[in-house]
Parts: structure tokens; sequence; C-alpha cells
């Protein structure tokens, strides 16, 4: 298995989760940040190798501002996980989620610097991948608060009221160069938070896809028996014709519909019913080639497209097909085994015949309708 | 019309775009900010306040640069365009798309400064849109090229092979501060970024959800009647079965099975048939009550799911459903209309009877056969 099936087997699909459920996520994901923060705070004020590069006086002053919003965040985390049991379920746990994030974040930013590269992967990452998974209001609203946060503190900086990066003694060495302590610093936090939302994006997309790609798959294949439905098949069939007409190949088309259907179902019920219809159609698909299509076209009527074929070749083809419906045997009781036949109508159109596609499955049909007449259990051949 | 409709219309679904088509977008994008750029170092260097702030010598320099870029820029997009001809759909362009603007993104990052906002915001934005559709593996890819140059380009400034944003005189003001300038500068090429990747973001998902609802649409609806389909109504099915165990309340189940359609299969044709059915459908999907689910069971076949109704309520709507359907008719080009009958089993249950719901539908299933068996067109309650 996997990590993402496992992922999925434990989490669910993020797309799916409830408002709470996001919510809690984010403030969960966040706390972790704000502990990384934190310990790196305290981890510099007690290195000697970084102390020259930070301004103390700040340093321990936001310490206790950081001791502070960690605090609050656990608040937050709890306060949603014990309100969403008794709560119903609503989006403004992902506002508040989200304003609290956007704001107290971009503070963050603001002590080491909000022109700084982790600042621009928050600012840009977190939106988009928010769009993904959340409310897009929600992340609307937050993104202009975030940016209006931005906006408010580079103004106040501008105004020297507040210093730039008050944590930082000065981010540029005399000679105007960035100092590398700084630069170590703005790499070691703007790489996790890279990987992280690259990693989430990734994920949540790839479990998007795999759902399309299931509603997508039910929404072309029959359920019964598991055949293309009625629309997918007329689909298939629309661009072999067009592919035919395009390349000068021929292309032939059989109506397939199984004898004494009717009878079968009300004499012995529904489900032999059923079963008689998956056998046929396990039958036909075992018949045909690797590049033909069968499909289910009614109730008990199937339709087969044989592209590429001359008259006699698909002649030939239709008639096997017929003798492995005919050879299906469906075991209604230990007594009873019920044989299924099916009559087939035939229509080919090549170089010599150009037909519209109505007229191919017309054809077919009508021809379908001779083989019931002549007796059933019968190939005939249109034209 | 709004704004998103009209950029759908004239482009089409982003996310079904062919490669080169994505490859040739991505490449005017990035040819436009390019312009942006070209044309911001020509003004800066132009106006006697702002060229203070910047190193001169440096600026002329990477100038000659940027031109270069731009033209080889525009070279590419006219060989894209050319070539999209021959091959329409080979990843190849958009792993070269992909390289070109990681790379030169981080040369122009470079030239005000790697460590910035602007960077930061195109290193973070551009792969998760271009996840969202773009080639995934030309995303990774070019992301970690980027990613190698820019370690690159920090570690060639560390052991002062290169000047640090040499496009700058200087960074920060004598206290240390960030030069007001280039704090504006950085908004400045940061704000068009983030504005382009949350919106191109916001329009690609929405049109992934459009596509997403309309797959779901058709796989959960029957595309002759246009009710649900057998297996979206046996869904339904058991989801309202949890909710009446869970709530106490009664369920009913009402099996409908159209009288006599085989014959008129045979008699008048499929297409006769079809209408029948669609008919058929129109007139049970205006009776039932808005909480009720309708949807085509089989062939001729339709199930009717009554949630919350007592056992008579039950038995009086199916009553009125069997007289709408023998009130319904189908007009032939020449001759009478044909009537429409139906036979239909009922089953409700109680949730004390403890019923599967597979024994709900089996129920039904066989008062429908006393139904058909005891002369059509009528009710029979299991």
């Amino acid at each position: 298995m996997t990590l993402p099936d496992q992922l999925h087997s434990k989490y669910g699909n993020p797309l799916e989760w409830t408002s709470a459920k996001k919510a809690s996520f984010l403030l969960d994901v966040y706390f972790v940040g704000q502990c990384v923060y934190f310990v790196s705070l305290f981890f510099a004020l007690n290195s000697d190798a970084l102390r020259p590069a930070m301004n103390l006086e700040q340093a321990y002053q936001h310490l206790a501002y950081f001791k502070l919003l960690l605090l609050f965040t656990l608040i937050a985390v709890a306060g949603i996980k014990i309100v969403s049991r008794s709560c119903k379920d609503c989006v403004l746990y992902e506002h508040i989620a989200a304003q609290f994030f956007a704001i107290t974040h971009v503070y963050y930013g603001y002590t080491i610097g909000l022109m700084a590269l982790p600042t621009g992967v928050v600012l840009a990452g977190v939106p988009v991948l928010g769009f993904i998974v959340f409310n897009r209001k929600v992340v609307v609203f937050s993104s202009l608060s975030a940016i209006i946060t931005v906006i408010l503190f580079s103004f106040a900086t501008f105004k020297d009221i507040l210093p730039y990066a008050p944590l930082a003694k000065s981010i540029t060495q005399s000679n105007g160069q960035l100092e590398p302590t700084w630069m170590a610093v703005y790499i070691f936090f703007a790489a996790p938070l890279l990987v992280i939302i690259f990693a989430i994006t990734y994920y949540v997309l790839h479990r998007w896809r795999l759902r399309e790609e299931e509603v997508q798959f039910l929404s072309t294949t029959d359920s019964l028996t598991g055949l293309l439905n009625r629309r997918s098949i007329m689909e298939r069939l629309e661009h072999a014709k067009e592919i035919s007409e395009k390349t000068c190949q021929p292309l032939a088309v059989i109506m397939v519909d199984l004898d004494h259907f009717k009878q079968i179902n009300d004499t012995w019920g529904h489900s032999i019913g059923d079963c008689a219809l998956q056998s046929a159609a396990n039958a036909l698909k075992s018949t045909i080639r690797q590049h033909d299509f069968v499909g289910r076209y009614g109730g008990e009527e199937f339709l087969v497209i044989l592209p590429g074929l001359e008259a006699e070749q698909a002649q030939i083809l239709a008639e096997r097909i017929r003798i492995a419906v005919a050879d299906t045997k469906v075991d209604v009781n230990p007594q009873v085994t019920l044989g299924v036949t099916a009559s087939l109508g035939m229509c080919c159109c090549g170089l010599g015949r150009k037909l519209s596609l109505e007229d191919l499955i017309k054809q077919a049909d009508m021809a379908l309708y001779k083989a019931k007449h002549d007796g059933r259990d019968k190939l005939v051949v249109a034209g | 019309m709004n704004i998103f409709a009209m950029l759908h219309k004239k482009l089409g679904n982003p996310l079904d775009w062919p490669s080169s088509k994505k490859a040739s977008f991505l490449l005017q994008i990035h040819f436009l900010e390019q312009c942006l750029y070209l044309f911001s170092i020509y003004f800066l260097l132009n106006s006697p306040e702002l060229s203070r702030h910047l190193n001169i010598e440096f600026s002329l320099l990477h100038l000659s640069f940027f031109k270069a870029i731009v033209m080889s820029t525009l070279g590419v997009i006219i060989i894209v365009k050319l070539l999209q001809h021959y091959w329409h759909e080979s990843s190849a362009f958009e792993h070269i798309a992909a390289q070109i603007f990681a790379i030169s993104q981080v040369y122009y990052g470079y030239c005000i400064g790697l460590m910035s906002l602007p960077t930061g915001v195109v290193l973070a934005g551009v792969p998760v849109v271009g996840f969202i559709f773009f080639h995934r593996r030309a995303v990774v890819y070019s992301v970690i090229s980027s990613t190698i140059a820019i370690f690159a380009f920090s570690y060639a400034t560390l052991i002062d092979l290169i000047p640090y944003a040499p496009l700058a005189h200087n960074i920060t003001n004598p206290e240390g501060q960030l030069d007001p300038v280039w704090a504006l500068i950085y908004c400045f090429f940061t704000l068009p970024h983030l504005i382009l990747i949350l919106f191109l973001s916001y329009y690609s998902l929405q049109r992934w959800r459009q596509r997403e609802a309309e797959i779901h649409f058709m796989s959960s609806t029957d595309p002759l009647t246009g009710i649900l389909n057998r297996r979206s109504i046996l869904n339904h099915l058991i989801l309202e079965h949890e909710n009446s165990t869970r709530a106490g309340t009664p369920l009913s189940v009402l099996m409908i099975d159209l009288d006599h359609f085989k014959m008129i299969n045979d008699t008048w044709g499929h297409s006769t048939g079809d209408e029948a059915l669609i008919k058929a459908a129109a007139t049970l999907s205006m009776v039932v009550r808005q909480n009720d689910f309708l949807g085509r069971y089989g062939g001729e076949e339709f199930l009717i799911i009554l949630p919350g109704l007592e056992h008579d309520q039950a038995h009086h709507l199916a009553e009125r459903i069997r007289i709408a359907l023998s009130d319904t008719n189908i007009e032939l080009e020449a001759g009478t209309p044909i009537k429409i009958t139906a036979s239909m089993g009922l089953c409700c249950a109680d949730p004390d009877m403890n019923l599967t719901y597979e024994q709900l539908i089996h129920e039904a299933d066989k008062a429908l056969y006393r139904a058909k068996n005891s002369g059509r067109n009528r009710l029979v309650v299991s």
C-alpha cells in the first residue's frame, strides 16, 4: 500500500471533510508551525553563534508574544474540537481558523521581515492550497485580511513606528550584502513551508483526480453488466464512424438482442434475468477483439462496434458472437440450467456504402427484427 | 454573463487544453512579466529620484541580459506555435516551458534579491497552480531546477562570488532598516504575481468543480428519461433506509412496471416505446412530492422511494400515481393515441419490522407480480 492510500484509509478524503475538521486541521498544522517558531527563537537566543545577529531586547519581548500566541492557538484548537462536537457544522469554523491563521501569521512574518522569502511563500502558497480544500469565500476574506495586515505593518515600518524585522540586529552587512545568518534563517523557514505546501497540494489533487475518475467510470459503464452504457457506446460509435470516414476504413455494427428474455424474467424472476444479462455480456466481452466496443443499448439489447472489418470478416466474427452467447448457461437451481440465445442484426458500411449514424443503427435494427422473425438465434446482415 | 463564463467561452477549459497550448500560455504570461521587468528597470534608471537606489553599473549590465532573455522567450513562443501543428499533445512542450520559466524567474529574483517577498510568492504559488493544470512531472522537475538554481545563486553570494541583489545600491539604510524604496519595489513586483496566481487558481479550480459536477450528473441520471438511474436510486434507498431506521420513521417503496410495454415496442417501434418511457417518467416526477425519489429501475420499471409516509398515506399517494399514469397518452403521428397504464407494488415498512432494503424491494416486486397477474393497471400492497 502506498503512502497516499494509507493516508486515505486513515483520514478519508480531505475534500469531503466537514468544515470543523478542515478548520481544526489548519489550526493543528499551525500549532505545530508555531512550536517550531518558538523553539527556533529560543534556540537562537541560547546559541552563541546566532545571538550576535539578533536584536536581544526586541527578541525577548517577542518571545513573550510568541508564548501568548501559542497559548491562544492551543485554546482555539481545543475550542473548535469541543464546540464542533455539540454544534452543527457550519462554515464559520473555517472563517475563524483562516482569519486567525492569516493575521497572526503576518505578525510572525513581521518579526523576521515581511519583505522576505518565507512571507512570500506563505502569502502565495497557502491561499492557493486553500482554494482547493477550503470554502472559497473563507480563503478570499482571509487573504484580504492578510494583505491588509501586511500593508499596515509595512506602512508602520515606513513611518518608523515599528522597526523592520525586529528580531534582527541588521539583515545586511556593512557592505550592503545580506547577512549570511539571516539568509540561512530565511531558507530554514521557507524550505519546510514549501515542502509542506507542495506535499499537501499534490496529495489533495491526487485524491481529487481519483474521485473524478471514479465518477467518470460510473458515468460510462452500465452497473449491471459492466459494459459501456447507452450514452457512451453511442459516443464511441460516433467517434468510430468519424475515424472510419477519415481513414476510409470499413465499419460494422451488430445489434444483439437476447431471445425470450421477457419470458425468462417472468418465469424465473428478475434476479435470474439479471444473471442471464451478465453471462451474455461476459460472452460478448470475451469474443470481441481488443479495439472493438460493446455496450448495453437497451434492456436486453447490446450494440457491438467492429471498426476496420470488411463485411465477410465481420460476418465471421458476428457468427462467433452468436455461438458464444448460445453456449452460455445460467444455473437457475441445482436441477434447472437455462440456455441463453440471441438474435443478431448486422450492418456494414464501407467504401461503397455511405450511411448516416441513424441509418446504420436503423438498418442493424431492421436486420435484427428479421432475425427474430426467422426463428431467433440467428444472424441477419442488412442490405 | 459574468467574467468567468466569458473566459470559458473564449478559452475553453484550461484543464482540457493540449500540452502545447498550456506551454504557450505559460510562456506568454512569462513574456508579459519580462516586459514588465524590462520596463521597470528602464523606468528606474531614467528616474533621477530612484536611480540613486540602483547600482548603475550592474543595472546596465543586467539590462542587456534582460533584453537577451526577452528575445529568446519570444523565440521559444514562436517555435512552440510553429511546432504545435505537428505534435499537439507532447508533454515535452510543458517540460520546456516550465524549465525556461523556473530558471529565468530565479535569475530575475536574484537581480532584486533571492531572499525577498516576490521570490517567495512565485516559488510557492506557481508550482501549486501548476499542479492543478500542468503535467505533474513537468512541475516537479521545474521546481527541482529552480530550487537547485536558488541554492547555487545563494551559495555563490555567500562565498562572495556574486553580489546579493546586484541591481540594488543598498537594500538597507545605514540603521539596518530595509530601504523604503526597495520595500516598495518588492511590493510592486509581488502584487501582480500574487493576483495572477490567486486568480488562475480560483478560475481553474472552478472549472474543475464544474466539470466534475457535469460528470456526476451524467453518472446519476438515466439519459433517456432524465430521472435517477438504477445505481443512484438504489444509493438513495440505502441512505433513506438508514435514516428511517435511525429516526424511527416509516419508509415506503413503490415499484412500477408499465403494462404491455413489449407490445408497444414491437407494434409501434422503439422510438414510440422510448416516448412512452419519457412521458411516464415526466408524469411520475410531477406527482411525487419534493422529498420523494424517483428512478428508472429497469427497462420499463420505475422505483419510487416515499420517506416518512404512514401506511394509508403511502397507499393514497400510490393510487394517485396510478391514476395519473393511466391518464397519460402518447400521441402518434397517425391514428389514435396510445394509453399507458402501469401495475404497481407497494411495500410500507415500519422501522420495528426490521426489513433490510433488499427485502423492501423484494416485497414490492412480489406485490407488483401479483398486480400483473390479477389483471394489470392496479396497485397491490404487500
